[in-house]
């Protein structure tokens, strides 16, 4: 039989071919920053950078479902567990959080050519493939280590991304704002995994959240709750929950357009897994989650600010006439409605088997939301052009007749945002609220999940008002200034007609990304291996 | 009083006393000297628990390379209006409250903690410590930290690009490809 030293270095070994795609986005950065130097050509950058992607798909589409096969191999025969050992783990989400990245990377190349001139092409395309590499990374991250430096690997490169287009004093602060508060929110991270490290001694978050678990049967440390609690806090920035979400309007209003549409998914999508792989909902514990409902008040924490943060976002941006600020408050509401899905999860009992588990809604609803917001950002980016800034709502009016497509496109974003049935955002919104209501769990906790789902769709119809004045404008207004005619980038329409495809798909079919996000997130617990947790 | 304790008060004393130099001084170079201080009295408590390359860590990386660089930057930018910043009354009320009740909570929290002295108490040096950074644990149930280390790499390529990046951009303005903004 293997030893434990056995298991580890093959599992130490075997994790480099774990992250070959990541490998191959982060060599096509490196090739993309001297390309920058040899060849400073927007064409050439780009190219390079599609076939990166291209080759990261490839790669993944050729490991398949091997990985996880392979993962397991290396405890055949043991009794150990590979959750408390590893620290890059290919089950569960990785898969799908990988395919997210890729997909979401191809957008966002496709949004970047407006942006970029041949001066800065190389590092902005290098940036964005460092970003994507991170963010595919987080879904199968298993180490405190590894996920900080993971969600580094996103932070650090977007500072670069919003300085690069450099062009007024709006897009200085709004980098600069985000940088000190963005390094503020990984200090208070790094600050929590402190904690949880010296409580349990180790980094690697299958056994630390083991020892957690098997510490919380009988006394809560409190230690551990201020820890997890600096944790939120530092994802609540990421997520921009309210009270974290303060940069948000001044970033998305002074940034360059398609970095603004990044800053609106990827650190959200991140945030959001990294919060549910924090909390256990991924690798559930043999002993239950570290922080149950009916031990701790973070389930509950966690409740008000999902209440708040779409009440927020939803109330202030019914007063918004800036385009980008009102998508920004837009996406602080949408942080709520994610929330209820997180919530649901951390409230569930050891033992149930619910038909959605709030974590796979959470996921499904964040697919949905990065569909419809970067579609949207996207046409903002179309539409807009030196001659004709589109900033306000007022400035869209007209469209429907100047630009009957796009016009249509952004009539497909907007209904999905809303929640309109025959559209990704309403099947995203239905799982949540039926996860919430449906959830098996004792009374009190059940009257706080169906306040919960009433509150978010109170939400959804003050959120109606202002997605729908902007459809308004768009068909039933005089244009104020037309939007020039001007021969303009193509890609970026492009990009949106991909999401509206999407959109209208996972719409009408849920059920193409709804199994997988459910084969994503299975209920089943991990067997730990209590001897091999002691002994760490 | 032996005369652990007595180490232990001097510099637990230096570091308090320095960390609240740090945030009543308005001035924010005095500020930075205390930090420095509040940092080394930091790594002599390192020195003084017996983990000496936390310590010398300390001492290297923050006292020598960051505090240098923070003072520099205080230097080079602290004009006029921004060189002193006064706090107000409310300021002083609303932080000083928040700072309380924090480290109230956190006072709180570490003595509700039993902690359980290790057994082995042989801590490692840099040798070990070198070995695991570069994937070969020592013990099982260790982990090695090769791949975090290679993403720290992949960091600081990224910084330096946007630091050559801010450097360059003065001197090449974005107006000299005009033709190149929509295509």
């Amino acid at each position: 039989m293997k030893s434990l030293a056995d298991v580890q270095n093959a599992l130490l070994a075997g994790a480099v071919h774990f992250v070959l795609p990541e490998v191959v986005l982060v060599g096509t950065a490196c090739l993309l920053f001297v390309l920058a130097v040899v060849y400073p050509r927007r064409t050439a950058a780009v190219g390079l950078a599609l076939i990166g992607l291209t080759w990261a798909v490839a790669l993944t589409y050729s490991v398949g479902s091997g990985e996880t096969t392979a993962f397991w191999a290396f405890v055949e025969g043991t009794p150990y567990s590979p959750h408390l050992l590893a620290a890059i783990d290919p089950t569960g989400l990785a898969a799908l959080i990988r395919w997210l990245a890729l997909a979401s990377g191809f957008i966002f190349v496709l949004l970047a050519w407006p942006e970029i001139q041949d001066h800065n092409a190389g590092e902005y395309l290098g940036c964005l493939l460092v970003m994507i590499a991170g963010s595919s990374l987080i879904g199968r991250v298993n180490d405190l280590v590894s996920l900080f430096l993971a969600l580094e690997m996103v932070s650090i490169p977007t500072y670069v991304l919003l300085y690069l287009p450099l062009r007024g004093r709006g897009e200085q602060e709004a980098a600069v704002k985000y940088f000190l508060l963005s390094i503020l929110s990984s200090g208070v991270l790094l600050f929590g995994f402190s904690y949880l490290y010296g409580l349990t001694g180790t980094t690697n978050l299958g056994a630390l959240l083991a020892v957690l678990s098997a510490a919380h049967q009988h006394a809560i440390t409190p230690m551990a709750l201020i820890a997890i609690l600096m944790v939120i806090a530092a994802f609540g920035f990421r997520i921009s929950a309210v009270p974290f979400q303060f940069y948000a309007p001044d970033v998305y209003q002074g940034g360059p357009t398609g970095v603004v549409a990044q800053i609106a998914f990827i650190p959200k999508f991140i945030g959001f897994v990294a919060l549910v792989r924090v909390l256990g909902l991924v690798i559930r514990p043999q002993d239950g989650l570290p922080f149950e409902a009916s031990t701790t008040l973070i389930p509950l924490v966690l409740w008000v600010m999902a209440i708040v943060t779409m009440t927020f976002g939803n109330v202030l941006a019914l007063l918004q006439d800036d385009l980008k600020r009102l998508l920004a408050y837009s996406g602080i509401a949408h942080s709520g409605y994610m929330l209820i899905g997180i919530v649901v999860a951390c409230g569930l009992p050891g033992n149930s088997t619910p038909a959605l588990s709030g974590v796979d809604a959470t996921l499904f609803y964040l697919i949905a939301y990065g569909l419809m917001t970067v579609g949207a950002f996207a046409l903002i980016l179309y539409w807009n052009s030196q001659e004709r800034p589109i900033r306000t709502i007022d400035n869209l009016g007209g469209l429907g007749e100047s630009h009957p497509l796009s016009a249509a496109l952004m009539t497909v974003f907007l209904f999905s945002l809303i929640g309109m049935p025959m559209t990704a955002g309403f099947a995203g919104k239905f799982m949540l609220f039926v996860s919430a209501f449906e959830a098996p769990v004792e009374p009190p906790m059940q009257n706080l999940y169906r306040i919960l789902a009433v509150v978010a769709a109170v939400n959804a119809a003050i959120g109606a008002v202002y997605y729908l004045r902007i459809v308004g404008v768009m068909y039933l207004r005089d244009p104020l200034h037309p939007v020039s005619s001007a021969r303009r980038a193509v890609l970026p329409l492009f990009a949106a007609c991909l999401c509206a495809i999407g959109t209208v798909a996972f719409g009408v079919y849920p059920r193409l990304i709804a199994d997988s996000t459910q084969q994503a997130t299975p209920l089943v617990e991990v067997p730990g291996n209590a001897a091999v947790v002691a002994r760490m | 009083m032996t005369f652990h304790d007595a180490l232990f008060l001097i510099l637990a004393t230096a570091s308090a006393v320095s960390a609240l130099g740090v945030v009543v001084s308005s001035s924010i170079i005095r500020s930075a000297i205390w930090l420095l201080f509040m940092l080394m009295g930091v790594s002599g408590l390192y020195f003084f628990l017996g983990a000496e390359f936390l310590g010398a860590a300390q001492l290297i990386v923050y006292v020598g390379g960051t505090m240098v660089l923070v003072v520099f930057g205080g230097m080079l930018t602290t004009r006029g209006p921004f060189d002193h910043v006064p706090v107000g009354l409310v300021g002083w009320v609303l932080g000083g409250g928040l700072s309380l009740a924090l480290f109230a909570l956190l006072v709180q929290a570490s003595l509700s903690f039993v902690s359980h002295p290790r057994t082995d108490t042989a801590l490692p040096g840099t040798g070990p410590l070198g070995l695991t950074l570069l994937g070969v644990p020592e013990t099982p149930g260790q982990t090695a930290y090769l791949l975090p280390f290679e993403i720290v790499s992949i960091h600081l390529l990224v910084v330096l690009i946007a630091a050559a990046y801010l450097a360059r951009a003065k001197r090449r303005p974005t107006s000299t490809h005009p033709e190149a903004d929509h295509g």
